[in-house]
This record gives structure tokens, sequence and C-alpha cells, in this order.
């Protein structure tokens, strides 16, 4: 089960990104919490510590010019 | 005048047996007859169009064609910047904003001699859906205006099949260029991430983002990637490969070609519809009769796939627009709000997840490739749904078909394959290695050329 998506903690998440939703629309941000966790849930592997993600920084022609 | 392909244009072009300003005629006049139908543009440029045709046919006149694009009508989707020609991202926070310089790939097009016909319709910042609250409405479907023409490069799918342009640009987030090829029933390419400069084009997620050809062919295309492919500086994520010969890469037969078949994506994974099922199926003999061999290939489920791109498109797209998040929520779109509130919800710690994970999922593709030379799968589920039916939030429903391979950057194509019950289109995907464009391009020709499927144009055109 993922957590409960509480109102303190919404608030606080929206307050973060600097936005202002109306009640309506954090009801519907509530209602697709689940399909977000179950995403969250799907990248999460065993993985270990050393695993790189993809597309780190590269050095392009133009650097080494 | 009936619809030319654009090989068909720059052969007659090219003999003199047709002038630029003739067939832009014909395909202005397509878009006086269609337009009110099918909204596929935001900005006709109609004066730009004679007088880009006019200077073609002078210049073909007098020392011949550049190549194979100079005079071709084409549509350039408005998130594309276009210098002294407005560019509103299909959004109400751009209207009225005219940049300076084109984008490079408008700049690489005009430079081609092409004629510009206008910008195109798209969602919003190239994100949402079909919006009914936005300065415009969005584009409807040739082959039923009552349906979806998929998105969000919308206008450039239904002006592509209506015949109003050969040719238009079209850009790839999570699908965006072969979601309107595979329900508008043409040819899209999303290439090679890094394969086409991204350089004066709005971003939707930035190592998600691709730009490429949308046509009525894959030769199409392949004539279109042939100028838009090429390293730019200007393009942070631009690489630095050798550009091949597109067009000669399409020998019309498939020896030795090895096609492996992500079968579980579209019958075990999401099921597509019979109609789908079927093209594929067709595709599939075609391929062997060409001499291709075929079998079986299986990867993580394409919910994994959905979840990684979909994780971090959420959260590069909030990054980009966080500023007007702030200051101007109100003014996007409902359906691009809600897109936006949802950065709130994905944690650092969550997108550096769904980047390991990507990394994983690229190696996985890397080697379930390795004894092959394109992968296929649908390139949707179905028939265009009616456009008064697509769900807001629909999101976390259904993975689509496209995303895995934005999350790998690996070329894929859409080639119509067939047409449903409710007579529209359908498509089947071609997907290559990296910057291996032409191998896809060729398996989608040899299929187009050995099919019947380009010869049925929307009755509206017909």
């Amino acid at each position: 089960m993922p957590p409960t998506l509480t109102d303190p903690a919404l608030e606080y998440l929206l307050q973060s990104a600097g936005l202002t939703l109306t009640d309506a629309e954090k009801a519907e941000l509530k209602s697709i919490h689940d399909g977000l966790a179950a995403m969250k849930a799907r990248v999460r592997q065993k993985r270990g510590r050393m695993a790189e993600p993809a597309h780190t920084y590269g050095f392009t022609p133009e650097d080494l010019a | 005048m009936s619809i030319p392909t654009i090989a068909e244009a720059a052969a007659l072009i090219a003999a003199k047996k047709l002038s630029p300003v003739e067939l832009t005629k014909s395909c202005l006049d397509r878009l006086h007859a269609t337009e009110a139908t099918l909204h596929a543009f935001v900005l006709p440029t109609e004066d730009r169009a004679l007088a880009d045709a006019k200077a073609a046919e002078a210049a073909i006149m007098k020392d011949g064609p550049r190549g194979p694009m100079h005079g071709i009508p084409i549509g350039l989707k408005d998130i594309v910047d276009t210098a002294g020609i407005e560019t509103t991202c299909g959004s109400k926070i751009l209207a009225g904003n005219i940049p300076e310089r084109d984008a490079a790939c408008a700049a690489k097009l005009a430079s081609a001699g092409t004629v510009l016909m206008g910008k195109l319709t798209t969602h919003e910042f190239a994100d949402g859906g079909p919006s009914f609250d936005l300065p415009k409405p969005p584009a409807h479907n040739p082959w039923n205006p009552e349906h979806f023409t998929a998105g969000s490069s919308s206008g450039t799918g239904a002006a592509v099949a209506a015949g109003v342009i050969l040719c238009g640009i079209g850009t790839d987030t999570g699908g965006s260029i072969r979601g309107p090829a595979a329900l508008c029933g043409i040819s899209g390419l999303k290439p090679t991430y890094g394969l086409v400069s991204r350089a004066g084009v709005a971003p939707a997620a930035f190592s998600l983002d691709h730009i490429g050809p949308m046509a009525w062919t894959a030769e199409d295309c392949a004539i279109m990637l042939q100028v838009l492919a090429g390293h730019d500086p200007a393009d942070p994520a631009s690489a630095s490969q050798p550009v091949p010969d597109y067009r000669a890469a399409l020998t019309g037969n498939l020896k030795g070609v090895r096609v492996g078949v992500i079968r579980h994506f579209h019958e075990e994974d999401y099921k597509v519809e019979p109609a789908v099922q079927a093209g594929i199926d067709n595709a599939l003999a075609v391929f062997g009769s060409l001499g291709a061999t075929i079998s079986d290939v299986a990867v993580s489920p394409m919910q994994d796939w959905h979840a990684c791109g979909t994780l971090i498109s959420i959260t590069e797209r909030a990054a980009a627009y966080e500023e007007w998040s702030r200051t101007r929520l109100g003014d996007f779109s409902e359906r691009v709000q809600h897109r936006l509130h949802l950065g709130a919800l994905v944690s650092g710690v969550d997108y550096v997840q769904a980047v390991r994970r990507r990394r994983e999922l690229r190696c996985e593709l890397q080697a379930a490739m390795r004894e092959l030379d394109v992968v296929i799968t649908a390139g949707a589920p179905g028939e265009a749904q009616r456009l008064d039916a697509i769900p807001k939030l629909d999101l976390f429903d259904k993975p689509n078909f496209t995303m895995p391979f934005n999350v790998t950057g690996y070329p894929a194509l859409c080639v119509c394959s067939g047409f449903g019950p409710a007579g529209l289109p359908v498509s089947v995907q071609i997907v290559g290695k990296p910057f291996q464009d032409a191998m896809v391009l060729r398996v989608g020709d040899a299929f187009e050329k050995a099919s019947s499927w380009r010869s049925r144009r929307p009755a509206l055109v017909a």
C-alpha cells in the first residue's frame, strides 16, 4: 500500500512548489496519488548504490576544442 | 491536382513539369477547403507561402533545384520559433510572441528552399491533450473530424493527411510525432535522440524531446530528415555523428534484415484492438515476403517504461515551466495546469530513481536487439477515439506504445498498416538502434511500397 497523501502533506508539497490550487484541484491530485505512487514503485529496483543514472554528463567536441 | 508525395513532386519540379507556385496554390486551395473543419493551423502564412513559392520557382528556373525539398509546401508545429512570425506554443501565455530568429530546424528547411504554409496546431506547449479553453480549437482528424488526431503534433498530422502540406515538423516527448502519425494514417519518424537539433523549439521535457519529420510516406520522411539531421552546438544534446544518405538506404527489399517483435507489449501488457493486431500480423508477413527474418523478443513490461518516462516527463516539464506555474498558472489550459500540478508530487529522489531505471531499460533494449536490426510493436492501441471522449486524467490508466523509445532515445517510425472498422487508420511502429534511422526508414518504406495503404486519402480531400 502506498503511503496516504494527507491534506497537510499535500499543502506542504504545493507550497514548496509555489502552486495555489482550488479545493477541487487538490481533490483531483489526491485522486491520482495511488497511480503516481505505483509508478514510483516501478522505477525502484534492487540495484545497489553504484548504479548510475542514464545520460550522465559527458564532454562534447566543443568542450574539447 | 492530385496530392503528390515529396518524391513525386521533386521529380516533376526538377523536370520542370510542375511549378512550385502551382503546387503551392493547390495546397492553399485544400487549406481553404478544409481548415474550417480541421483546425490544423494556428496561423496560416499564405502571403509568405506564395512569396516562397515564387522565389523557389525563379531560382529553379535559373539554376535548377537545390535539392528535393526545393519548392515543397511545409508546415511547422507552433512550438518551433519562426523569425518575424508569431509563435504561441498554442498558449495564451505567448500571445503576440514574435521570435527574432528561426529555430534550427526551421532555418534548415528554409535554406533547403521549402515553402512555409504556416504554423500548425499543437497541444499547449506540446502537452496535455485536446483543449477547448485555448485561443484556438484542437485539430480534428481528416478521416473523421469528430475524432481525435492524437497529439501533440496534432496539426501536422491532420494537415499532412489532408494534403494541405506535403510534410511538417513534429516534436515527440512521449509519442507526439508517432501518435498523430498513427491516428492520421501518415508516416512519422522520431529520430535518434540528438540527431536533429532542438535549438529554438520550446521544451516539453529536455531529455525526452525529439524533433522529426511527418509526411505521407517513409520515403518523404527520409528526404526531410536529410535536411534536418546534423550536429548543432546550439543544442547541448546534439550528437556529433556522420549523416548518411537516408534515401539511398531505401532499397525496397529486406533481405537479411532481422526483425524482432515485442509481442508482449501489444498482446499482453496492453492488448490492442483486432484491427491493430491484424495490421501487425500483415506487416510481419510482408516483411517476411521481402526477405526479413522474424523472431520474438521480450523486455520489461510496457508499464515499467511508461512509469519511467512519465516521471521524468512530469519533473522536467515542471522545472521548465516553474516560473509561469508560480506566476501565471491560471493562464494555462486546464489540462496543462493539471500536468504542472503533478510536478509537486514527484521528489528529487523519485526523479533520480527514474533516471537510474532509464539506464537499466536502455541496456535491456540494447541487449535484446544485439542480434536484431529493428523491433516492432503497435504505434497506438486502436483507431482514433472521439474528440469528446479523451479523458483529462489519462496518464495513469494505460501505458502508451511510444514512450519506451523516448526513454531509450532509439529511432522509431510509425507507418499506416491498415484501417479499422470505423474507417480510421491503424499503424505499426518500427524501432531501430541508435543512429540507425536509415534502417528504420528502409523497413517502413519497403512495407509501404509492398502494401496498398498509401493509395487511400481521407474522403474530405480524395
